[in-house]
């Protein structure tokens, strides 16, 4: 069987799991276990950028955990199959919160369905637009709209949280799920090998 | 965290840490305003030592950008690795801010 270049060069799942601790002095350690093992399953040089994209949203998974999770413990599995590496960290902590919804009354897990396909600003700036989709009850993914840059003023509006675009960017398929039964929060990204 | 030398108007703040992280983004915040407060307000910050950047570090960044710019300075960065130069160029802060690759570059 001859394989493309990028295919990934396995047949079967792999699938593996790693604990954080949510502290910050863990992160680096962490970090380079996890990539380590992803460079393992895609070695060829080809994989430089998939590789480099996964980093970064290890980075950004791991400081979400610490920033907003608000418990002692986050798990990060690592799935490579069909072609794709989904990155996910689950906890038992705090939830998302839809804090810009005005509406009344204020949304809760789980997410009525006559709320379906709706879009809830996260962030929003005068370069970008954040919004949470209601995908079912207990799932939204994320949509970016980018303004065109201009001259920068002191009337330029720019925000300074980044963590969620950055892994909207990275990612072809990102979303957040909350069960209400467990209790457990899920971030999911996917990258897609080609 | 930062060591600084000044070149003509401007200040080439380097950064003396490998990660740039939650974990310092509020004393890089601090020690940056502090400068832009004392008058040097056209800052160069030097990514030279860094391998990394996440977004709280980003936060603090463009939260020091929009100070300086309030005081009529400037904010601009230098030396950005491959992963830190795609991210950059990702979230299109390569348009929010001015990129050098070299400090050379910035003086020339």
């Amino acid at each position: 069987m001859f394989l493309h270049k990028n295919q990934l060069a396995v047949a079967t799942e792999i699938v593996r799991t790693f604990h954080f601790n949510n502290e910050s002095k863990s992160i680096h350690s962490l970090l380079t276990e996890i990539v380590s093992f992803i460079k393992i399953h895609l070695p060829s040089d080809s994989y430089e950028d998939k590789i480099s994209n996964c980093k970064q949203i290890l980075i950004e998974l791991l400081t979400n955990g610490i920033k907003h999770s608000d418990t002692a413990s986050s798990v990060i599995t690592i799935v490579l199959a069909d072609n794709q590496v989904s990155i996910s960290k689950s906890d038992s902590g705090r939830m998302f919160y839809l804090d810009d919804y005005t509406g009344w009354p204020p949304l809760q897990w789980p997410l009525e369905k006559k709320y379906l396909g709706e879009k809830i600003r996260i962030y929003s700036d005068d370069i970008n637009q954040l919004y949470a989709v209601i995908e079912n009850d207990q799932r939204i993914s994320f949509e970016l709209i980018e303004y065109p840059i201009g001259t920068l003023t002191n009337d330029t509006h720019l925000m300074e949280h980044y963590g969620l675009l950055i892994l909207r960017k990275l990612s072809d398929e990102f979303f957040y799920a909350y069960d209400p039964s467990t209790g457990s929060n899920l971030f999911r990204a996917t990258i897609k090998l080609s | 965290m930062i060591e600084t030398f000044t070149h003509s108007n401007y200040t080439v703040a380097k950064l003396q840490i490998k990660e740039a992280n939650l974990d310092v983004a509020e004393q890089f915040k601090t020690e940056i305003l502090q400068l832009i407060d004392k008058g040097q307000n056209l800052i160069i910050v030097s990514f030279e030592n860094v391998a990394y950047v996440d977004s709280s570090f980003l936060g603090a960044l463009v939260s020091v950008l929009k100070y300086a710019m309030s005081k009529n300075g400037d904010i601009a960065v230098v030396q950005l690795n491959k992963d830190i130069n795609n991210l950059f160029n990702l979230i299109r802060m390569n348009k929010v801010f001015k990129i050098y690759n070299t400090l050379p570059d910035v003086f020339a």
